[in-house]
């Protein structure tokens, strides 16, 4: 499809653009080169930390954070928004609660988990687990009671109850406002995990951009923010290409 | 394929609703929306709660749960699964119930030759169009040679001339199938076509029950007329016919020309909305008009209702508003009604 081809250069291109901005903006000498360094300074850092190993294991270590707390979230997410959403009384018991829970910004648990888990592993699972377990269930809910109620009807006609009727109908129907929750909460996974390195944590992504404050690296606080985002970017990515490639399947228009 | 009795059912949308429908037969349920019409069928099929009892052969199914009762189901918005390819739909329900798998896709198979969508198999429903969407469903409904099909507005969502197309392919495979079915609709027009007998619902009661024309030209409920559009049904005597297809009939003093097919014609019935009222007597086309008085006028919404007395009889038209405002009228006005011939529906005996 030759759109899909220009809209990927248009991409690329304006990233570019935006790089080059940076990088005269910061030749111009608006700021001395240690408070605004140009890009080309910032690539240099990154390629330092590349090399010095330093970026690899503390790279792993948010990753690991992030993939154990949004998968462990999501999934169980996932599940009790099905299982809530089931019965109407399970739905109107805890919707509320739900709701409640979801107004809460995931960064909110970092004190009470602090005294509760302590400084350690757990911590900053727990904060992402945090950040993507509610919205799940509420997205999951959601998702399930906006299904049209003669599906329902019609799956117990042809005889699938209990959980047949949850993994086979249901699930599956709502899988679409799933996968947008998710690209979403993905992102807010790799946000919630680098406060609690910032605030708590001897290793992480959170940890290096702090680390280069104390000791006025700007270069390397924006090396750090560049992955950040890059990662972000790509596990939004990745949710997305799987959304557009099952909804285009099942024949839902865009 | 059994007899379904509905005896004294109440709920919340229910007011004790008798009805029975027989072995193989094609009953129409005809109500304005929020009659009841889809609780009855939720009913039917054990989907709502409901007071009284449903019985299929003489033997109660109140206690049974839906998948349980054997029934085809097919709602208003079709609720086809989106995630499964055609064939996978109409499996469904066999491979709930555990039917061996080689044994589900031939029978899935047969049904879909039956209806005629087998090109269709590897399809997702999204992809469909509406009509080919309707057969899946129903394909869906009947897979599991249920002992009742249950359809709710299926076709309402479809252009006429599909309509009328998928009406007439339903009715041909409920006759060779023989099944008994009860199919919803607000739709006189789909009820006339399809229904071996109508029953009209108002307001969570059932007022009557009958064959289409029964109904039609002999209730004189006010609720039941206004169901089937309040038509204008006059007696007639004095049959005579004109022409092949073409009929001279007396009605209440009226010489009128009607359309004839067979027999000797007792009644003739015309919805108001296409009686035809004017200030001058149309030269090119004089028959069925006459000169009539203006009685009566209503107005409801944007549209009028005029009530002509023709020779002391009443005749009732119904207008937009522009209409009625190009035509000046008021009561006591003279008014020339005219009868369009092909609009005219006629009752006969042999």
């Amino acid at each position: 499809m030759s759109w899909y081809k220009t809209y990927l250069k248009v991409e690329v291109i304006s990233i570019i653009a935006l790089f080059a901005a940076w990088e005269l903006a910061a030749r111009l000498s608006i700021a001395p080169t240690y408070i605004f360094p140009p890009f080309s300074e910032t690539i240099k850092a990154l390629w330092s930390l590349v090399c010095s190993g330093e970026l690899g294991l503390n790279y792993l270590a948010t990753l690991s954070r992030v993939l154990i707390g949004l998968g462990l979230g999501s999934s169980l997410g996932i599940l009790l928004g099905l299982a809530i959403a089931y019965h109407e009384m399970t739905y109107r018991a805890f919707f509320p609660i739900v709701t409640l829970l979801y107004a809460v910004p995931a960064v909110a648990w970092i004190p009470l988990f602090l005294i509760w888990i302590g400084l350690n592993e757990g911590l900053p699972i727990a904060v992402v687990f945090m950040c993507s377990f509610t919205p799940m269930v509420y997205v999951t809910l959601t998702g399930v009671r906006s299904l049209s109620p003669s599906v329902m009807k019609v799956a117990q006609t042809l005889g699938a109850r209990g959980l047949k009727a949850l993994f086979y109908v249901l699930l599956p129907q709502a899988l679409p406002s799933i996968l947008s929750g998710l690209k979403v909460e993905a992102g807010m996974a790799w946000r919630s995990c680098f406060v609690v390195e910032m605030i708590a944590m001897s290793s992480g992504l959170g940890l290096l951009a702090m680390e280069a404050q104390s000791i006025l690296r700007v270069d390397v606080i924006l090396a750090v923010i560049l992955i950040l985002a890059a990662s972000n970017y790509a596990f939004q990515l990745v949710f997305e290409k799987i959304e557009v490639k099952m909804l285009r399947k099942w024949g839902y228009s865009r | 394929m059994p007899r379904i009795e509905v005896r004294g059912v109440w709920n919340y949308a229910l007011r004790g609703v008798d009805l029975q429908v027989d072995d193989g037969e094609l009953m129409v349920v005809l109500g304005p929306s929020g009659s009841g019409k889809t609780t009855l069928l939720n009913v039917i099929a054990g989907l709502t709660s409901y007071r009284g009892s449903v019985l299929f052969d003489d033997v109660s199914v109140d206690k049974l749960r839906p998948y349980e009762r054997d029934i085809g189901y097919v709602p208003q918005d079709l609720a086809l699964f989106n995630h499964l390819r055609v064939k996978d739909n109409i499996a469904f329900g066999l491979r709930m119930r555990g039917v061996d798998e080689r044994e589900a896709e031939s029978r899935a198979l047969r049904v879909m030759e039956m209806l005629g969508i087998e090109h269709l198999a590897d399809r997702y429903p999204l992809t469909l169009s509406g009509g080919e969407q309707q057969r899946v469903a129903i394909a869906r409904a009947i897979v599991l040679e249920p002992k009742v099909l249950l359809m709710d507005e299926p076709f309402s969502n479809l252009d006429v001339g599909l309509r009328r197309s998928l009406r007439m392919e339903l009715k041909s495979l409920q006759r060779k199938l023989r099944l008994t079915t009860i199919f919803v609709t607000h739709d006189i027009a789909e009820a006339e076509e399809l229904a071996d007998r109508i029953a009209v619902m108002v307001k969570g009661r059932i007022h009557c029950v009958g064959s289409f024309d029964e109904v039609f030209f002999n209730s004189s409920n006010p609720l039941v007329r206004e169901v089937l559009g309040s038509p204008n049904v006059l007696e007639c005597r004095g049959f005579k016919l004109v022409h092949e297809g073409l009929a001279e009939v007396e009605c209440g003093g009226l010489k009128l020309l009607a359309p004839h097919d067979e027999g000797v014609i007792t009644k003739i019935a015309i919805p108001p909305e296409k009686v035809i009222l004017s200030r001058e007597l149309n030269p090119k086309s004089r028959f069925n008009s006459f000169k009539g008085v203006v009685k009566e006028i209503e107005k409801n919404s944007s549209l009028y209702r005029v009530t002509v007395e023709v020779d002391r009889l009443s005749l009732c038209s119904v207008v937009s508003e522009e209409e009625f405002n190009s035509l000046l009228l008021k009561r006591g006005d003279h008014v020339y009604v005219k009868i369009p011939i092909k609009h005219i529906k006629t009752l006969c005996s042999r």
